[in-house]
This record gives structure tokens, C-alpha cells and sequence, in this order.
């Protein structure tokens, strides 16, 4: 009698921790959350996010010509962490990005910014009902979820030392606005920079000021949020003058007299002097009288010929014109 | 009672679900161990460091005068003499060094005079130097001197200058001090020289040539091809004269280590770990198999990835490599690390990760690292993954793979469907053919890759996005033309 009762007491006892277990225990998710073998498998559900990515430069991360000749075809597989780089949500936000083996060709791409660890998406909205189950994630708004990259060459750090750190402007609201600037058309996933002369133009703003006989420049960065140019070694500006072209007379070939760039690591000879965000810099100009002056931005700093003086950037591939000035005594 | 409580144990833990197990290999903080470690040795040896007396600057400069305007056995005097002065003339001599105005004969004998001196400031000095100095012709007299000193420990400091090094002169006397401790990794640069720029300049190609000779008769290597061959191979029969790595040269080797963790957010100070870690010789697998336990995941990934840049020099990490594979953490790059490190042992382990429930990344990973190992075995596993159900880059690291097991011909379809596929990596789809074609040796497939060659842009020219677009629709082209007679032959 007493061993039934003993019985009775554990078996209640069991059903009792079975249904405290059941109350308390983890909820379980209805289904696994999808994972992602290819950026391409989000083009059915956005295709304009995928357009617009697929016309970006995170898209050519990898495939881009100066990038597969630069890297010597990723040989030099530095390059990968940043090219091909394992989602930002895995291995963390303010963390240094890791290399990835699968979809190298994709670059930059969908999953590198939206896969969640584990599987799943990171979203602008919980959406459980999409097929690939998005979770509101703030953190993709972060400047230092752009970090992991881009701050290797402290355009993040730049951007804190800014005013727009302040007033909270910060690297979405340039490089990836709103579509017509309305929040409920999403955002524009092209991610324009530095390709994009228009973005480059509104950096920057040259003037000449007249002192005693001669000028002095004035470049004043009005709109980066970040140095003029950022980025070291992979770009640089240049300022090239020549006296003004008589009407009718062939245009004297320019001459450079001023160069903004950051050294590469094994440049032991050139000074970092990028234009700080809000900074104005002036510049002697070695020409007097009626000249012209003219702002470079040039995607790699390396001209054909290794002498400043032969320096000749019509008609580089490379050289970008930003702005041009004509000024007279 | 007891039954009670174990019932109800297993109760709970059936309606909860089971935690994940502890990751197979057990994560310590293996780096700073090892730093504590070698701090404690080197403590013990090297005692307390007597003040250096005080040295006039008119004696150290008159040193330098008579070593930088005398020959023969008068230059033993003022070397002697500045080794009795020791540490009070470093500053001096350094000073003198970099000194603009001074004759760059003088600046170059206070080089040599640090060299004597020797001790840790002194060649402090030269380092910076070799690694600061703007004038190459200081950095090479820098790099003859730290060679005079003998000293290994500056090797990972002179690896990481000539990962930048452009000046022709600095890097043979890098490669010169490198190889004088027991490191060859210079000779690649060496080469890289004399294939390069020598042939302009016949006194820069006569010292190339000549180094060459002599380290690889101090290497005991019988010729300048065989020296570097050794080296490249880890020296598996050991004929190179083997040098121990002194305490302080694995102290540093450590510290480079632990540059590679998630601590530090720059990827220069990163790479620059890599590079030096892949190029401090055979006896670095250890402590890099010792960190794939450490604590920090970054220091994980990183040290398998110095094992792989190794290659075949890092053999011996093969079985902590495949104990890597459990880590999931790290499963990708051991993987990546056991093809390039040639460990054959590995082929059964990596092959089973190709299998269908495998993490996609591991799968590509496994896959591609099965290619380079290149054993017949893999191929039947790999022609799996060709099937156009599976995901694309799984499809292509597989038919990469193929082909560099041989088997190119078997998959000569999927190497064409692969040129055209919308999302392929298409620079890896025409290497892929063109090591295809090279493979043969049939009239169809040397004039096909003549033809597909002749796309190439000239060496030296980067070719513009339409210009890439442009070849490989060619080469699509010139492809699909010659695949049935290819495939008859």
C-alpha cells in the first residue's frame, strides 16, 4: 500500500514539473528562421533594392577591374575581409569584419548587411509573415555598423570629430537617403560615394582670394561629412593651375601645385593632410595674375608619370574634375 | 525520493529542449599564457640594465669620422672602441644617423657602429631607421647593419618593412640580415628584384646575384634555386642550417599573434600579422596550432589563416587543423588551411563536409580546399555538387576543384554553363577553363587557348567593367564553338 501511494505521489509530482515545464519553458519558433545561400534569392520579393544594389559599388567589391588587378585577382587575400566580409550582425556591430568563403563574387551584398546569426533577416519592420521573416533591427542605422569596413580607413572616427556627430546626421543620411526623400518609399541601397561626382562635388567648395599681387586658394570641405577625400591611399585631390587662355590661343597644359592624400602604409615620405569636415585650408597659388585653377579627385592617387610636373589629368581615366575657377586681378 | 528528483530532472529537460553541447575544443586565453610565459624567461635572463655612462659627443663623432674615411683593419678600431663605449654613445650615433647635412658615408658608419654597440636600444635605433628612415639608401645601410648585429629577434619587425619595401637595395640586405638568422622568406623579394629592375642597372643585378650565391652557400643550400625551393617546402629533408628562434624572437612572434585579435579594430596592424606570421619559418606552427585554442575567436580564424598562407611549410598543423573542424567558430578557415597546407590525412574529414546538411560556407569551403589537395579520391564527391540543384558557388568551387584534380574534361559543360551563368564569379569561371585547357595537350585545346589568351588584356593594363564584359562574352563564344570537338578528343 505504501509503495502505491510512493507511486501515486511521483506520478503527480511528474505531471505537476511536466506542466510547470510547459508554462515556463522556452517558446519555440513555429518554424526555423530561412537562411541564405545568395543575395539573388531576395531579388523576387525586392526587386528594387536588388536593382539599385546591383548598380552599386558594394555590389563590384569584388568584381571590379582596379579591384581584381589591385588585389592581384585576391591573391593578396588581405583584401578579402573587407571585399567579401561574413555579416556584419554575426560577427558584430563595431567589430572588425572576417572574411567569408561562400558568394565571394556577390561583394558586399545583401546578406552581408541584413543575415541575422543563426538565420533569419534584420529589417526596418517585424514582418512574420514575410517569407523571410524580417526583424526590426535599429542597429542597421548605426555608423558603426558601416564601421567594420569603412572605418578601417577612419572615415567613422572622422565623421565623430564632426559637427554632424552632434547634430546626428549621420552616414545614412548621405549615402543611403531616403527614395524622394520620403521615409515611406524606404532607402536608396545604390550607397553613392566617392564614385559619384555629383555626391563629390557637394563636398568641397574652391574660391580664390586675392592678396597683394598674388591669390590664395581657399578650399573649404562644406559638405562631407568625413575628410576630403577619406579613404587612404585609394584616393586623393589635386589642385592644378595655368595662367588664363587668351581667346582664340591654345591652353597652357596644367600645372599641379597642391595635393590632398593619405599615405599609404609604406609612404614614409608623405604627410596625411585630408580636409577635415568643416575645415577650410588656403593655399598659395605660384601663379599671379588672370589664372585658372582646377580641383582633381582622383580614385587611385598613382599618375602615369612619377614627376608632379608632368602630372596631366585631362583625359585620365582616373581624374575626376570637381571644380574649376577662372579669376582675374 | 531520489528516482523522484532524476525523473523529474529528465522531465524538465526533455519539455525544455537539451542546451547546445561545449565546443570540442576547449578555448583558453593561450596567447597572453604564452606572453606571461616568455616575459617571466626573459626577466629571469636578462637582469637589471646598469645606467650607461655618459659618452662626449665630439669621441663618438670622431668614431664615425675615422670608421666612415678608413679601409682595412683600421675600421676594427672605433668598432672596438664604441663597444667599450656602449649604450651612452646609441643616442649619439642614432642622432648622427639621421642628421641630413652629415656625409652620407658618415651617416652610414654610425649604422655600423649601432650595429657594434648591439645591444637592445642600439638596435632599436636601427629598426626605426630601416622601417622610419625617408632615404632608401639609409634603410638598406640600416638593414646591412642589423645583419652585423646578428641578432633574430628584429625578424618579424624586417619581414613587416618588406611587405612595403620599394627600395631595390634595402630589401637585399633585409633578405641578407633575414637569412643570416636562419629566415629565407626574403628571397622571394630578392627574386622578385632580380626578375624585375635588375636588368636595368648591372652593378644592382651583380649584387643580386652575388647575395644570392652567398646566403644560399650559408644556407648550405648547393645553389640560389635550390635555397629557395627549400625554404618555399618547409625543408622536409632539412638540409638548411637550422636556427633555433631565440626567447626574445618568440616573444615577438607571440605578440604578432596576439595582434590578430578582435581588440584591435585596424586590419593593417591585422595584416601585417599575417604577413609576418607566414613567413617566420617551420617552427611557427606551433604556436600558431596553440592559438587556434585561444579564447579569442579572431586570433582562431587568423592563425588558420597563417597557416594556409604557409602552405606546405605548415604541414605539421594537419591534424590540429582537422581537430579545428569541430570548432564551429573556425571550421571554415581550417578547412580552407588543410588544402593549402597539403595534409593528405585530411581528404576523409573534408569530404564529408561536403555532405547536404553541412553549413553552406563550410560546404564551399571544403570544397575548394578538396581542389587544392588535388586527391583523386575527392572527385566522385565533388561531380555531386556540379548538379544544378545545388547553390552556385558550391557548383563552381566544385568545378574549380574538378579541374584541378584532372577532371576537367568530365565537367566540360559545367565549366561553359558557368561562363554564362548570371551570378558567377566569371573571373573565377575563366580561370577555371583556362587551367582546363592548359591541362591538355591535344591540337584543339593548345589552339583554343591561344585564341582565349589573345583576349586577355596586355600585362600591366587594367581593363575597363565593358572591356571584362567584353572578353568573357568572347571567350563564352570562342567556348561554346570548340566544346564538341574538345569533348570528342
Amino acid at each position: 500500500m505504501r509503495g502505491l501511494r510512493a507511486g501515486l505521489g511521483a506520478l503527480v509530482g511528474l505531471l505537476g514539473l511536466w506542466a510547470l515545464a510547459a508554462v515556463f519553458a522556452p517558446a519555440r519558433e513555429a518554424a526555423p528562421a530561412r537562411t541564405f545561400t545568395s543575395s539573388r534569392q531576395c531579388r523576387e520579393c525586392h526587386p528594387q533594392v536588388y536593382a539599385e544594389w546591383e548598380s552599386s559599388w558594394h555590389r563590384e567589391s569584388w568584381r571590379d577591374p582596379d579591384v581584381v588587378a589591385l588585389s592581384n585577382n585576391f591573391a593578396n587575400t588581405d583584401c578579402i575581409d573587407c571585399h567579401a566580409p561574413r555579416p556584419v550582425l554575426e560577427t558584430g556591430i563595431g567589430m572588425r569584419v572576417l572574411p567569408r568563403s561562400s558568394r565571394r563574387s556577390e561583394g558586399v551584398d545583401c546578406i552581408s548587411c541584413h543575415a541575422l546569426p543563426g538565420g533569419g533577416v534584420a529589417g526596418t519592420i517585424d514582418a512574420p509573415g514575410a517569407p523571410c521573416r524580417p526583424v526590426a533591427t535599429l542597429d542597421l542605422q548605426r555608423p558603426d555598423f558601416c564601421g567594420g569596413c569603412h572605418d578601417q580607413h577612419q572615415t567613422v572616427q572622422q565623421w565623430k570629430e564632426s559637427r554632424y556627430f552632434d547634430e546626428g546626421v549621420s552616414c545614412m543620411d548621405c549615402h543611403m537617403p531616403f527614395r524622394e526623400g520620403d521615409p515611406n518609399l524606404g532607402r536608396d541601397h545604390r550607397c553613392l560615394g566617392g564614385h559619384d561626382m555629383d555626391l563629390v562635388r557637394s563636398a568641397v567648395e574652391l574660391r580664390g582670394v586675392r592678396e597683394g599681387d598674388g591669390w590664395v586658394i581657399e578650399l573649404e570641405n562644406v559638405g562631407a561629412g568625413h575628410s576630403f577625400p577619406t579613404d587612404e591611399r585609394s584616393r586623393a585631390a589635386d589642385l592644378f593651375w595655368r595662367p588664363a587662355t587668351v581667346e582664340g590661343a591654345t591652353p597652357a597644359p596644367w600645372r599641379h601645385f597642391y595635393r590632398i592624400r593619405s599615405p599609404y602604409r609604406h609612404e614614409v615620405d608623405i604627410i596625411d593632410n585630408l580636409l577635415a569636415a568643416h575645415e577650410t585650408r588656403r593655399i598659395p597659388l605660384p601663379g599671379q595674375g588672370a589664372v585658372e585653377v582646377a580641383l582633381y579627385y582622383r580614385l587611385t592617387p598613382y599618375y602615369a608619370e612619377a614627376d608632379p610636373a608632368l602630372w596631366n589629368p585631362v583625359g585620365d581615366a582616373n581624374a575626376f574634375l570637381v571644380d574649376r575657377l577662372e579669376l582675374s586681378p | 525520493m531520489r528516482l523522484g528528483l532524476t525523473a523529474a530532472a529528465l522531465v524538465w529537460t526533455l519539455a525544455c529542449g537539451t542546451e547546445a553541447p561545449d565546443p570540442p575544443t576547449a578555448h583558453r586565453q593561450v596567447v597572453a599564457e604564452a606572453l606571461a610565459e616568455l616575459d617571466a624567461l626573459l626577466a629571469g635572463e636578462e637582469g637589471a640594465r646598469p645606467t650607461p655612462a655618459a659618452v662626449e659627443p665630439e669621441h663618438v663623432s670622431g668614431l664615425v669620422g675615422m670608421l666612415a674615411h678608413s679601409s682595412g683593419r683600421e675600421r676594427e678600431l672605433p668598432l672596438e672602441e664604441v663597444r667599450l663605449l656602449g649604450a651612452g654613445a646609441t643616442p649619439l650615433l642614432a642622432a648622427i644617423a639621421t642628421e641630413s647635412g652629415r656625409a652620407e658615408v658618415e651617416r652610414a658608419a654610425a649604422c655600423e657602429l649601432l650595429a657594434a654597440v648591439g645591444d637592445e636600444a642600439a638596435l632599436e635605433q636601427l629598426l626605426t631607421l630601416f622601417e622610419r628612415a625617408p632615404e632608401g639608401w639609409l634603410r638598406a645601410n640600416a638593414a646591412y647593419a642589423l645583419e652585423l648585429a646578428g641578432s633574430d629577434w628584429v625578424v618579424p619587425r624586417v619581414i613587416a618593412r618588406l611587405k612595403y619595401e620599394k627600395h631595390p637595395e634595402t630589401i637585399v640586405w633585409a633578405t641578407s640580415c633575414l637569412s643570416s638568422v636562419g629566415n629565407h622568406s626574403g628571397l622571394e623579394g630578392l627574386w622578385g628584384v632580380r626578375n624585375t629592375l635588375a636588368g636595368a642597372d648591372p652593378a644592382l643585378l651583380a649584387l643580386v646575384d652575388e647575395r644570392l650565391v652567398a646566403l644560399a652557400a650559408a644556407a648550405g643550400a648547393d645553389d640560389p634555386d635550390e635555397h629557395f625551393r627549400l625554404w618555399a617546402t618547409g625543408d622536409p629533408s632539412a638540409r638548411l642550417v637550422a636556427a633555433s628562434p631565440s626567447p626574445r624572437l618568440r616573444r615577438a612572434a607571440w605578440e604578432r599573434i596576439s595582434h590578430l585579435s578582435g581588440e584591435h579594430f585596424q586590419l593593417r596592424g591585422v595584416d601585417d600579422a599575417r604577413f609576418v606570421l607566414a613567413r617566420l619559418g617551420t617552427w611557427i606552427v606551433d604556436p600558431l596550432c596553440r592559438a587556434l585554442s585561444d579564447r579569442d575567436p579572431y586570433i582562431r580564424v587568423h592563425a588558420a589563416q597563417c597557416l594556409e598562407r604557409m602552405g606546405a611549410r605548415a604541414v605539421s598543423a594537419g591534424p590540429a587543423l582537422v581537430t579545428a573542424l569541430a570548432d564551429p567558430g573556425l571550421a571554415t578557415e581550417a578547412a580552407a588551411a588543410l588544402g593549402s597546407v597539403a595534409y593528405p590525412a585530411a581528404e576523409p574529414a573534408l569530404r564529408e563536409l561536403l555532405g547536404p546538411g553541412v553549413d553552406h560556407e563550410l560546404r564551399v569551403a571544403a570544397a575548394r580546399s578538396l581542389g587544392t589537395l588535388g586527391l583523386p579520391a575527392s572527385t566522385a564527391a565533388l561531380e555531386v555538387l556540379v548538379d544544378p540543384a545545388e547553390p552556385l558557388d558550391l557548383r563552381q568551387a566544385a568545378a574549380t576543384a574538378l579541374v584541378e584534380l584532372g577532371a576537367g574534361d568530365r565537367i566540360a559543360t559545367v565549366l561553359l554553363a558557368l561562363l554564362a551563368e548570371e551570378g558567377a564569379d566569371r573571373a573565377l569561371a575563366e580561370a577555371g577553363v583556362e587551367a582546363w585547357l592548359a591541362s591538355r595537350s591535344d591540337g584543339a585545346a593548345v589552339s583554343l587557348l591561344e585564341r582565349w589568351r589573345a583576349l586577355a588584356p596586355p600585362p600591366g593594363i587594367i581593363p575597363s567593367s565593358e572591356q571584362v564584359l567584353e572578353r568573357q562574352r568572347g571567350r563564352v563564344e570562342l567556348l561554346a564553338e570548340a566544346l564538341g570537338e574538345l569533348v570528342a578528343n
